[in-house]
């Protein structure tokens, strides 16, 4: 299974008129068991397109296909939506309930999920995202840390047990260890769940180390959609879209200009100190 | 120009103070990054400066004016320029210029004088081609510097970023981060709060936070040797640093000094 897209165009409208499109002419598989990485300028599509994977956005008929479930029908989003998490950017802001476990239960609630299973799934997400249940579940969620809130929104989401988790910037405005924190996360629940992984971020180290697959999006069209290895190696390229390149990949170009030949698809420490093991070896 | 004597603060209901016996001093023209985890402290740190946290304990002297008296709060204000990490909370009106005009209307400026700082700013943040648009329309992005571009239209000697740089991307940061040195080259005392240590490489000094007390206050070279000290704070190097490290593992002799890509390739390209 997968999620399908297909001639995905899209145009905000203002006071009864068509903008000029957000999206124009997306089309590309997102397949179950990646980490998809989303990468682009801001204002280049990219919040615009993953509200289009669970129908926050309206599409057309046949453009949009999340297990084969066509996102333009009514009945279709609403099973779509049970498969595709959503963790907006700074979703602590969304917090609602009066204790961390009531807010994370509300969506299996609105599964109609019975008690039993909602209080699993509440504590198992608690767990997932590091929060101990005991001392976390009765609390407000506004006496939390910044981290925990953050925590908290995440397992929210986590506790609807999605096929498909879309993050958007999930790490913005946490500390190196939150940041840290969040990616272990997101590794684990792969590696148990198989969850496919959908991540809108602007460190382009983060999505080096994570991702096995980038879109880099430009004015709303697929500007490269490759491996990170391959991806990276377009510094030129990647810095005239404005974006940049994780910092082995910088080192790896400062290397070359200084006559050593280094492939400039090794974008990650661990690669680089390979490459510097296989030195020695060969010295 | 900023000095910071035995503060204690202490947010209500609070069981630990936020900040513990601060004492810090920073000179005109300094270029200061603010470090620490969530929760360290830095942020309120950064929000004494303006008068927007008054010490519990302690005193807070800004361009000679103290911040506890009353009187002293608007004229400080005036030096101080702050921005916050949510560009969403900082922006007051529905058209860019009008929004970046705010300021300096309400310090009762010159018409004229107005349009000539509100070009100035928004040039200086890369806007000026935004000056008419709508700011609902804008990104994330794009508003934090609008807010940034208010600040500077104000024209203040101090200017304050709490975490300014988190929501943009990385040519809006790098942008940003450009802005900031090319102030602080004009004589601007700037004072930067952030989570990301590559944008610190570059300060004068690094105030390291940690439990509400300064634990670290030195150069980016001297901060980013105390690999303990980092890890205590909860910390991490920037990346270069981290590979610089793991690269000694290996043998290869690379001094402190090395902090970015340019400067470990210059270093470890001869010992291959």
């Amino acid at each position: 299974m997968s999620i399908v897209i297909n001639h995905l165009t899209f145009a905000y409208t203002e006071g009864g008129k068509r903008l000029a499109p957000t999206l124009k002419d997306l089309t590309f598989t997102i397949e179950e068991g990646e980490f998809l990485g989303i990468i682009g300028h801001t204002g280049s599509g990219k919040s615009t397109f993953v509200q289009h994977l669970n129908g926050l956005l309206p599409s057309e008929k046949d453009t949009v296909l999340v297990d084969g479930h066509d996102l333009s029908e009514k009945a279709e989003r609403r099973r779509a939506r049970e498969l595709v998490g959503m963790v907006f950017q700074y979703p602590e802001y969304q917090l609602f309930a009066e204790s961390v476990a009531e807010d994370i239960a509300f969506g299996p609630k609105n599964m109609k999920l019975e008690e039993p299973e909602i209080d699993r799934r509440v504590r198992h997400a608690m767990e997932l995202v590091g929060l101990d249940y005991e001392r976390f579940s009765k609390r407000s969620p506004f006496e939390l840390s910044g981290g925990e809130r953050r925590r908290t929104a995440i397992a929210g989401v986590l506790s609807m047990e999605p096929k498909y988790l879309v993050l958007d910037e999930p790490m913005a405005g946490l500390d190196p260890k939150g940041r840290g924190n969040i990616l272990a996360l997101l590794e684990q629940i792969r590696r148990e769940s198989g969850c496919t992984v959908i991540m809108i971020s602007h460190s382009m180290d983060d999505i080096a180390r994570h991702a096995t697959k980038v879109l880099v999006l430009e004015k709303g069209e697929i500007a490269m959609l490759d491996t990170p290895q391959n991806v990276f190696s377009h510094a030129d390229k990647l810095e005239s879209l404005g974006l940049s390149v994780p910092n082995v990949t910088k080192i790896c170009t400062e290397m070359n200009k200084r006559g050593i030949s280094i492939p400039t698809t090794i974008c990650t420490e661990a690669a680089l100190l390979d490459w510097f093991k296989g030195v020695k070896h060969h010295a | 120009m900023i000095q910071f004597d035995h503060v204690t603060f202490r947010y209500e209901n609070a069981d630990e103070p936020a900040l513990c016996d601060v004492s810090l001093r920073i000179e005109e023209g300094s270029f200061v990054a603010i470090v620490g985890h969530n929760g360290s402290g830095k942020s309120t740190l950064a929000k004494h400066i303006n008068g927007l946290l008054l010490p519990s304990s302690g005193t807070v002297t800004v361009c000679g004016l103290q911040t506890n008296l009353e009187e002293n709060i608007l004229p400080i204000r005036q030096q101080v320029g702050m921005a916050f990490q949510n560009p969403d909370n900082q922006l007051v009106t529905t058209i860019v210029e009008e929004d970046v005009a705010f300021g300096p209307e309400n310090l009762g400026i010159e018409p004229n004088e107005i349009r000539s700082r509100v070009d100035e700013a928004l040039a200086s943040v890369g806007m000026t081609n935004y000056a008419e648009k709508a700011v609902h329309h804008l990104s994330g992005g794009q508003k934090q510097r609008i807010a940034i571009a208010g600040i500077l239209a104000l024209k203040p000697r101090i200017l304050v970023l709490d975490e300014a740089t988190a929501m943009l991307d990385p040519s809006g940061r790098k942008e940003l981060i450009d802005t900031v040195k090319s102030l602080h080259k004009t004589g601007m005392t700037v004072l930067m709060v952030t989570q990301y240590m590559e944008e610190t490489t570059e300060c004068d000094r690094i105030v390291v936070m940690n439990h509400g007390k300064v634990v670290c206050d030195d150069t980016p070279k001297a901060v980013f040797s105390e690999v303990e000290l980092l890890a205590e704070s909860n910390l991490v190097p920037p990346e270069t640093v981290k590979v610089r490290n793991a690269l000694r593992e290996l043998g290869y002799s690379i001094p402190d000094s090395v902090l970015n890509a340019e400067q470990l390739a210059e270093a470890v390209c001869p010992l291959l």
